[in-house]
């Protein structure tokens, strides 16, 4: 067996509440001091009024037109862990706020100009980095909620892994803003006095913010690695929506999972950075789970969450950091805010900074969702040699082809038979897809609550997971949308506003976390396999498409991968031009059951690459990249490119076309959105269709169809960064 | 003018988003188990909304009695009442 390339941490970043650099994080730890304070950058009102805030300082100040706060934190933490040296090959970010701050008081304000909006999406963060330090290759963004940074983690670390990059910028971002301060407050998940982790008396937790990031590297400089990334492990609970499983039992999996995949045994954990978040019902779950997996025999532990604050997205990457610092400096962090420890949890916290050496790390990370993630970091090798075996790995060309087991669809024409049946005679599927053609995918009192993404998330799983045949839930579990569940988002906010900033809707709140769908798709299948959400504009579909393939490369057996776009009839015209494309405007998605490549029948997909120019600019990406492709094999194979435009890009895409015909001259290009309509998520639906294609030999384009010789396709997505995917029988 | 059970009922409908008729909620129908079978995300909805339109709290002081408070609409209007009569 070839050994995998290790995967060491050669740079961090931090920002959060008390400290603005790695530098006065260590200070702070030292001596801890937390800072906690009423929030200054929203209004409150009535019994809000009160509540203690993380907030980071000196940020306040901004210019109207700057940039939201969630991407000048993520800058400021990503330049200092890039430091003075060359940009990384790729950026994978979580987090779960993106540009809300600015879009609230735009929406309050009834702001309709698109620009007003133009940060919004969560990818915009990432993508802001990517242009501010010139990154070309993948740029991934992670929405798992308060597990975020911990999965951003772990989707760099199969990156390195796989031989796709070398350096990889991994963390998470998030700022405080009104939907999750009176999102945690209206679930009375909010402590009144702070956070107090594990203390007898704790009421909840103290909504923070900040950034962190890791710098990743698989052939570093021996004098530059701070720490070594020896596992992660992730898993779902799906058990409840917000509440965790009282037993831990999701918990207890993820930590076995990170630790199996470092190697290593519980016994040789030095410490434990818990989630503790300080609610009644987390640090319940999590001392059942870290008595599950580390038995009576506990390792140093402390929950850090009452010095930072609780960052959401963000906190595990702060964490990730705090870890870092515990190995390179030999130091066990304080359980800040602790008067009384609970007994009946049966840990003993570090009360104090204590100086120890400090080998090995468990970092965990649990979210709304169910959704669990564990690392496990290690101090740096001593020998030079030890690295070795990493840099003599040879990089993968590419990433295998997956089979496809199962399909679905949905397009303003129905389902993928009733869609390919429109298309066939020659007839757009554009438009909003009818209510009767997802409202039946489970029980009522299941989606009672339910609005549009989670019901056509749910009614695209059970359909692909039914056409797989398959009856045990899938390994794995990934969810792409770009903007997320919208009417939940929508009606919280205008709720909020119409009470004076006072009162909304906790189902609102909780529905409207970007996960949240994926979430309910799990609790449906009774899937507690890893459960991701990925939010990266136009590209949420690849996205995902990329990081099952990396995780299926390390041995997951099957995967439901799935992306979709819910239209709300105000925010998604505000935030998406695809949504302001008159008849073409449209939402839905697929679903794709997926396998390792068997070798039976059926048709495989396969994530070719992602090419950006690195500022921001779409022309002479996707050309770029097909060029690359080129390299590989000749473009001749295919007998059809199918070409996503987003409406976003404009008039950029004409040169881009035309450049890519000349390129592939013996192919049609068929610029697919015209017929299949304007989304985000469209080109899931584009390779559902794909994969009916190659089998039956006939693409459903003009009335007799385009018959394929070769049973090929290609699917490229123009864009700032470009991606490239194929689908062959 | 509705009686307090009338209108904690629209505002039950309304906010939970039940596609029941309010006429179809009894007084004492249990709002858990075995009657509109709701659970512990309604109870901080249920929370949310007797805040917005009754102007009562409910509090985590009050969890020793979320049993008692959430049986019935009978019940929550019984501490409804009980909340606006005690002194502020």
């Amino acid at each position: 067996m070839i050994p995998r390339p290790r995967v060491f941490v050669t740079g961090m970043g931090v920002i959060c509440a008390g400290a603005g650099s790695v530098a006065e994080l260590r200070r702070l730890l030292r001596e801890p001091k937390r800072s906690f304070q009423l929030p200054t950058v929203f209004p409150t009102a009535g019994e809000s009024a009160g509540l203690p805030v993380a907030q980071v300082s000196g940020f306040d100040v901004a210019p109207p037109d700057a940039l939201p706060r969630t991407h000048r934190l993520a800058l400021q933490a990503a330049r200092e862990a890039l430091g003075v040296g060359p940009a990384p090959d790729a950026i994978v970010l979580g987090t779960t706020t993106g540009g809300i701050l600015t879009t609230e008081f735009a929406l309050q304000a009834g702001c309709t100009a698109p620009g007003a909006y133009r940060f919004h999406g969560l990818h915009t963060v990432a993508e802001h980095l990517a242009v501010s330090l010139g990154v070309r290759g993948p740029v991934v963004t992670v929405s798992t909620a308060c597990s975020s940074a911990a999965v951003a983690m772990s989707v760099a670390t199969a990156l390195l892994r796989s031989g796709l990059a070398r350096r990889v910028l991994a963390g998470a971002a998030d700022c405080i803003c009104r939907l999750t301060f009176h999102g945690f407050r209206q679930l009375q998940l909010v402590a009144p006095q702070g956070s107090a982790p594990l203390d007898i008396q704790r009421a909840g937790m103290t909504v923070g913010e900040g950034a962190g990031f890791l710098l990743l590297e698989s052939a570093p400089n021996q004098r530059a690695i701070v720490a070594e990334v020896l596992g992660t492990g992730m898993s779902c609970d799906a058990y409840h929506a917000t509440s965790p499983h009282p037993e831990g039992t999701g918990a207890g999996l993820a930590m076995r999972r990170a630790l199996q995949d470092a190697g290593v045994d519980p016994s040789v954990i030095d410490y434990v950075n818990l989630h503790g978040t300080g609610t009644v019902d987390n640090d319940a779950a999590e001392a059942r789970a870290m008595r599950q997996v580390f038995g009576s025999s506990l390792p140093a532990l402390s929950s850090t969450k009452g010095l930072t604050g609780h960052a959401l997205a963000a906190a595990g990457a702060i964490e990730a950091v705090i870890c870092g610092i515990a190995i390179s400096d030999g130091l066990l962090p304080a359980n800040t805010g602790l008067q009384a420890v609970d007994e009946k949890l049966e840990l003993h916290p570090v009360r104090d900074p204590t100086r120890a050496r400090v080998g090995r790390v468990l970092s965990s990370s649990f979210g709304f969702g169910g959704n669990n993630a564990c690392l496990v970091l290690g101090e740096a090798p001593t020998a030079p040699a030890a690295i070795e075996v990493g840099t003599s790995h040879p990089p993968a060309a590419r990433l295998p082809p997956l089979r496809v087991a199962g399909a679905a669809c949905l397009t303003a024409s129905g389902d993928l038979a009733e869609t390919w049946k429109a298309l066939l005679a020659g007839q757009s599927v554009a438009g909003f897809v009818p209510e009767a053609a997802f409202s039946k995918a489970a029980p009522t009192a299941f989606i009672r609550r339910l609005r549009r993404l989670p019901r056509l998330m749910l009614a695209l799983a059970q359909t692909a997971s039914r056409a797989s045949g398959r009856t045990s839930p899938p390994d794995l579990l990934a969810a792409g949308t770009a903007w997320g569940p919208l009417a939940e988002t929508q009606d919280f906010l205008r709720k909020l506003f119409e009470t004076g900033d006072q009162f909304s809707s906790p189902m609102d709140f909780i529905g409207s976390v970007h996960n949240a769908p994926a979430g309910q798709v799990a609790l449906l299948l009774g899937a507690q396999a890893p459960n991701w959400t990925f939010s990266s504009g136009d590209r949420s579909f690849e996205q995902t498409l990329l990081c099952v393939s990396l995780a299926m490369t390390s041995g997951a057996p099957s995967a439901l991968v799935m992306a979709a776009e819910a239209h709300e009839a105000r925010l998604s015209p505000l935030f998406d031009p695809a949504a302001a494309t008159g008849p073409l405007a449209s939402d839905g998605g697929a679903a794709l059951v997926l396998v390792a490549d068997d070798g039976a029948p059926g048709a495989r997909v396969r994530w070719l690459g992602e090419n950006g120019n690195g500022d921001g600019s779409v022309q002479g990406a996707a050309v770029a990249l097909c060029a690359h492709l080129a390299a590989q094999a000749p473009l001749d194979c295919y007998d059809a490119v199918g070409v996503s435009v987003p409406a976003a890009i404009g008039a950029d895409a004409d040169a881009e076309l035309l450049r890519l015909t000349e390129m592939l001259p013996s192919c049609p290009l068929l610029t697919y959105r015209d017929r299949l309509g304007q989304h985000a998520s469209v080109s899931a639906t584009a390779t559902a269709l794909a994969a009916r294609a190659v089998v039956e030999g006939v693409l459903p384009f003009g009335p007799d169809g385009i018959s394929l010789r070769h049973r090929r396709l290609l699917l490229l997505l123009l864009g700032a960064h470009a991606t490239a995917v194929e689908v062959f029988a | 003018m509705a009686t307090l059970e009338q209108q904690i009922k629209e505002r039950l409908v309304e906010a939970l988003g039940l596609k029941i008729a309010v006429a179809a909620i009894d007084d004492n129908t249990p709002l858990f188990a075995g009657g509109l079978g709701l659970d512990s995300v309604d109870v901080l909805e249920i929370a949310a909304m007797l805040s917005l339109h009754f102007n009562v709290e409910i509090t985590a002081g009050d969890s020793g009695r979320y049993r008692e408070i959430f049986a019935s609409v009978h019940s929550l209007a019984d501490f409804v009442r009980e909340r606006q009569a005690a002194p502020k």
